[in-house]
């Protein structure tokens, strides 16, 4: 079994290629993800809906009720990652004590710790930079 | 054929091993033909784990996409070795990949 090493340009070219067809080929599988039923734990009219905006339209972080009613919910349809440990995982959080401060309140997640989440729950979707030129 | 001059094996750029947390990706080693010796981003300690280490040389990601179409075309199954529902490739059918520097 045999692999080509050309230089390092060109591997990252080549990246660059397979990378953006591996990534439009997943945009497309995210839209056949199965539809499950939302949340029920808390009524969301009742909270603002600002976590689900972006940095530049005004998110504030999320309220801790809706944090631990949306997590709660994943884990009951997720049995991978029904443990805090897991979910810190998937979140790409150093431990679980961290989802447990966003559960409880005494820390506010991040914007790209709560985007992630969202967007793995098909709550938004994801931002794709347009490149502008290669400069490398 | 005796490998030519500049010709390296992949263990030399590598670290390749199963139970490897660490690894930049990892590759199905015990699976269904159709799954064994896919490159995948999920850990499993029963997966083969790939550290590059000479990035100087190689990519990591360069490596999986080369590896992601190793798979696809199917040169796996002619290694793999097992039962018709389960088969296995081994840590060292990897480390032994040949790279042909251009």
């Amino acid at each position: 079994m045999k692999i080509d090493l050309p230089s390092i340009t060109e591997q990252q070219a080549f990246v660059f290629e397979a990378a953006t067809q591996a990534g439009v080929a997943q945009l497309k599988a995210n839209l056949k993800a199965p539809r499950l039923p939302g949340q029920t734990e808390v009524d969301e009219s009742q909270y603002p809906r600002t976590h689900l905006l972006t940095e530049s339209e005004g998110w504030e972080p999320p309220h801790r009720d809706l944090i631990g009613a949306y997590f709660r919910h994943f884990q009951a349809h997720f049995p991978a990652y029904n443990t805090d440990a897991k979910l810190a995982g998937l979140l790409g959080l150093s431990s679980d004590r961290r989802v447990r401060a966003f559960k409880d309140g005494s820390k506010a997640p991040p914007y790209g710790v709560w985007r992630r989440f969202l967007v793995l729950t098909g709550r938004v979707p994801q931002e794709i930079i347009p490149v502008l030129a290669f400069m490398a | 054929m005796p490998p030519a001059e500049n010709e390296m094996k992949l263990s030399q750029v590598a670290t390749i091993r199963t139970n490897f947390p660490e690894g930049h990706f990892w590759i199905v080693r015990r699976g269904s033909i159709q799954q064994c010796g896919e490159p995948t981003r999920s850990y499993n300690p029963e997966h083969i784990g790939v550290r590059v280490e000479r990035t100087d040389l190689l990519l990591p990601d360069y490596l999986f996409y080369c590896l992601a179409a190793i798979h696809q075309r199917g040169d796996w199954q002619q290694i793999a070795t097992g039962t018709l529902s389960l088969v296995n490739i081994r840590v060292s059918d990897v480390r032994r990949i040949e790279l042909s520097p251009r």
